[in-house]
């Protein structure tokens, strides 16, 4: 009875072991998507054509190349060339090291690679792009998970990519489980199960499936259903709260009083292009390779007349190592990969009637075949300097710039927090028919969530951060901005937590989704320059800031007041 | 629990739970195929330890984006995991104004070819490692040199090599049509294009040339690689075009293969057999 009693409780333990292996297993990231474009709660410095997320340090610049007439209502379509300074995705990866056995059998690392995004670094806004991730694309077929294997069923992530960069996800509102965002649902209604010895995709939902985005965006998601196996070729629609609309795959927007404009791919001249054209026929046209350097973008000026800008591009290499694995007894180094080379916008050359005018663009990489093969470069291949039409030039450093040779170890999460450290402005002032070159420089600093941004002027904004949101700034006044998120958890919101261990935050903690500022406290320094403590009070309850006066906004009830404190 | 049982309980569960530690790995190991080769090297950033770089031998979707995963999966998984790496194929080779010729081609991931041409009773036999093209007795003519960059760099295994190998790639979008977009009842194919600047090396020296790959929309296969070259001073714009794509032991594979030079056919290789083994090591591509 002993000996029973005593297999029996082992076996409890081996199996509770063995699931706990499981779990962390399934819990293990797969992958990280830096915050690209302008996402909801984060906190950016403005300018016309450039923007500084002073959350996560990332540069991004919107260039407009052509604006078509306004239509009815004012209603109109515009053609930007866009670029972010984050260029890079994690992805996870499984790999067999075959050179370490254990047990006779390779070991088994888990590799964070980092891949070139399609929404990093260059690209021209040319519509919405409807994504569909695979978790089990993580892993080599031989090691892949078997049933009944939680990832082999729910596998599906939706994501969609838009316009300026920014990529948002989609909860699936299917009524069955959802594992970190996975569903067993594919976009075209399809539902993987496990079938005579092996999971497949069969035909399921026969009406249109409803996905739903959880970061603030309130943005719905309808994809039709048709009648072949294929996904992508399913008409979809994205409904946006002010009314907006996107159809025809990612190519047609239409406000809210039925007025559109349309991109399509098309072949002009003999070259592949792109053109955005409105209800009126009017057109902008991006004629790709146009020019043996790079683009032709017309766009229609008065009386019709052509208006070209020429959009040089060039490749740089980056040939720049970095550890996929943080530790791993096998691998002092990590199981180091290497980067190879990007391409890039090199010149933006305005229309001929502005008399020459152009951009030039400047990175942290030598041009491809510059340098013998495989240097590394001096930055990860990010834009470094900008010459603007009127000559005026922005110089940019980044937190890794120029850190080559023995001991500079870098792995890939901190290639992906990699951000801006400095910016520099020359140009010259002009006054009374003088002109003075001038330099001005910031400085921005961002560490362990507070990051600081150094004006000209010397004065200093701090900030509060996580990788999604703002939580308090000090201005150089003094004055201090506090904000309290809450979140907008939608009906039947169920998603397992899934730590990322580059953003440092769960995006499907039911606290976190829909995340808005519920209350935001504005704190303004006394003549004195400064802050009484204030005692007593359900308002110092909430907050630690000492302040004479505030400010406090209702922000979604819509009601407004300020109170003096005692 | 008394003290007897806890003296056995605790040394019991180690040795148990160290039984299903060895038990996992010896289990999953049955899952586990044959030995592959991938990169090795320090992450220290100086360019001695970067030029220690092998090329992959299998393609890792780690280092795809989301979109190329269907691309991929279109094709096959033979550039994924062992069992059907070697793909043999025999055909015609025929060119304009010219005798048709038996062709043998044995190809592997990343970029490898032997290519056997018989022309009457004589042979000639190419063989491309990937990096360094042989061919016996005499070296080879532009003609020639062109059919290894159809064959090897105008395939959709290179296209995936590419992607190992971190080349600059621009996603130029997807759905293009190849009319002017005027015509409502549109019937022509639709294509995802991917914009490379490949480094080709069928010649001594190693050339950037900027290609671009159309993967058909709907059915995710390669069907064209479009770039220019510049012959006698002359700008040359070439059209590789793959075809009669069929599932051969649950791969894809192009039956017919074609290159246009300035809208002309220059040689089309029409494929009779194919037939997919797995990798050997035996030199067939060092000549």
């Amino acid at each position: 009875m002993v000996h029973a009693g005593l297999l029996s409780t082992l076996a409890k333990i081996a199996a509770g072991s063995l699931l706990i292996l499981i779990i962390c297993s399934a819990a293990l990231g797969q992958g990280s998507t830096p915050q690209r474009g302008f996402q909801p709660g984060a906190s950016y410095a403005l300018s016309d054509v450039e923007t500084i997320n002073t959350t996560n340090g990332n540069l991004i610049l919107s260039l407009p190349l052509g604006k078509l007439p306004a239509g009815r209502g004012g209603f109109s379509g515009q053609l930007n060339l866009h670029y972010d300074s984050k260029l890079y995705d994690s992805k996870t990866q499984w790999y067999q090291d075959f050179e370490h056995l254990e047990f006779g059998n390779p070991h088994v690392a888990i590799r964070n690679m980092l891949v070139k995004s399609n929404e990093g670094g260059w690209h021209y806004g040319t519509g919405y792009e409807l994504q569909l991730i695979d978790r089990m694309y993580q892993y080599p077929p031989e090691i892949a998970p078997q049933y009944p294997a939680s990832e082999t069923i729910y596998h599906y992530k939706v994501k969609v990519a838009f316009p300026d960069g920014s990529v948002h996800e989609f909860m699936p509102r299917v009524g069955s489980q959802i594992d970190q965002c996975y569903s067993d649902i594919r976009p075209d209604g399809y539902q993987s199960r496990y079938i005579s010895g092996y999971v497949q995709d069969v035909p399921y939902f026969t009406n249109n499936l409803t996905y739903y985005t959880f970061d603030g965006t309130f943005i719905r998601l309808e994809v039709q259903h048709d009648s072949d196996s294929n996904w992508l070729n399913n008409p979809w629609t994205l409904y946006f709260p002010d009314g907006t609309k996107v159809t025809n795959l990612g190519k047609r927007i239409t406000d809210r009083n039925g007025n559109y404009v349309e991109f399509s791919d098309i072949t002009y001249n003999g070259h592949l292009a792109t053109q955005l054209m409105d209800q009126l026929g009017r057109k902008i046209i991006i004629e790709y390779g146009g020019f043996s350097g790079g683009d032709v973008i017309h766009v229609p000026g008065v009386n019709g007349v052509d208006l070209t800008y020429q959009v040089y591009w060039k490749s740089i290499q980056v040939y720049k190592t970095y550890s996929t694995v943080a530790d791993d007894h096998f691998s002092p180094d990590g199981y180091p990969d290497r980067l190879g080379s990007l391409s890039v916008v090199s010149r933006i050359d305005l229309p001929a009637a502005t008399g020459g005018l152009q951009y030039v663009f400047g990175y942290n990489a030598a041009d491809s075949g510059s340098t013998p093969c495989c240097t590394p470069s001096y930055g990860w291949g990010e834009l470094s300097s900008i010459t603007t039409p009127t000559g005026a030039q922005a110089q940019y450093q980044y937190h890794l710039d120029g850190q080559n040779g023995p001991g500079f170890d870098y792995r890939w999460d901190q290639i992906l927090r990699n951000q801006i450290t400095q910016k520099t402005l020359t140009y010259q002032q002009q006054y009374d028919g003088n002109s003075t070159p001038v330099s001005e420089t910031w400085a921005y600093i961002g560490e362990g969530g507070i990051s600081s941004v150094t004006n000209p002027d010397g004065g200093v904004v701090t900030q509060l951060n996580d990788a999604q949101r703002n939580y308090r700034t000090e201005l150089p006044d003094g004055a201090v901005i506090e904000k309290l998120w809450a979140a907008n958890r939608p009906q039947n919101f169920s998603s397992s937590p899934a730590f990322d261990e580059y953003t440092g935050t769960d995006a499907y903690d039911p606290q976190r989704v829909n995340g808005y500022v519920k209350t935001e406290f504005t704190s303004i320094k006394n003549a004195g320059g400064t802050c009484s403590r204030r005692q007593g009070g359900e308002v110092r309850a909430i907050l630690s800031q000492q302040s004479q006066q505030r400010t406090f906004t209702e922000r979604f009830t819509g009601r407004k007041s300020s109170f003096k404190l005692p | 629990m008394t003290r007897n049982r806890r003296r056995i309980f605790w040394p019991a569960l180690l040795i148990a739970l160290l039984g299903l530690t060895a038990l996992t790995f010896v289990a999953s190991g049955r899952l586990r195929g044959p030995k592959t080769t991938e990169t090795r090297t320090s992450t220290s950033q100086n360019a001695s330890a970067q030029a220690k770089l092998k090329r992959a031998a299998y393609v890792r979707r780690g280092h795809l984006s989301p979109k190329l995963n269907w691309n991929l999966n279109a094709l096959g998984d033979r550039l994924e995991k062992p069992g059907r790496e070697r793909l043999s194929v025999t055909g015609t080779l025929s060119r304009a104004n010219s005798q048709a010729e038996e062709v043998t081609a044995v190809s592997e991931f990343p970029d490898r070819l032997r290519l056997t041409m018989q022309k009457g009773n004589q042979a000639r036999v190419i063989a491309f490692d990937g990096e360094q093209v042989k061919a016996a007795e005499n070296p080879l003519n532009e003609a020639e040199q062109d059919l290894i960059e159809t064959l090897v760099y105008g395939s959709a295994e290179h296209f995936f090599d590419t992607q190992m190998e971190g080349m600059a790639t621009r996603f130029l979008g997807s759905r293009f049509r190849l009319d002017d977009g005027s015509s409502a009842d549109y019937s022509g194919p639709y294509y995802d294009v991917y914009k490379i600047a490949d480094q080709v090396k069928t010649s001594a020296e190693q050339v950037e040339c900027i290609k671009l790959y159309y993967f058909n929309s709907e059915t995710l296969l390669l069907e064209r690689v479009t770039y220019e070259i510049t012959r006698n001073g002359a700008t040359i714009k070439v059209e590789e075009r793959l075809g009669d794509w069929t599932r051969e032991q649950g791969q894809q594979v192009a039956r017919r293969i074609e290159r246009f030079e300035n809208g002309e056919s220059v040689f089309v290789l029409t494929i009779g057999a194919a037939h997919l083994t797995a990798r050997a090591d035996d030199g067939v591509f060092v000549n």
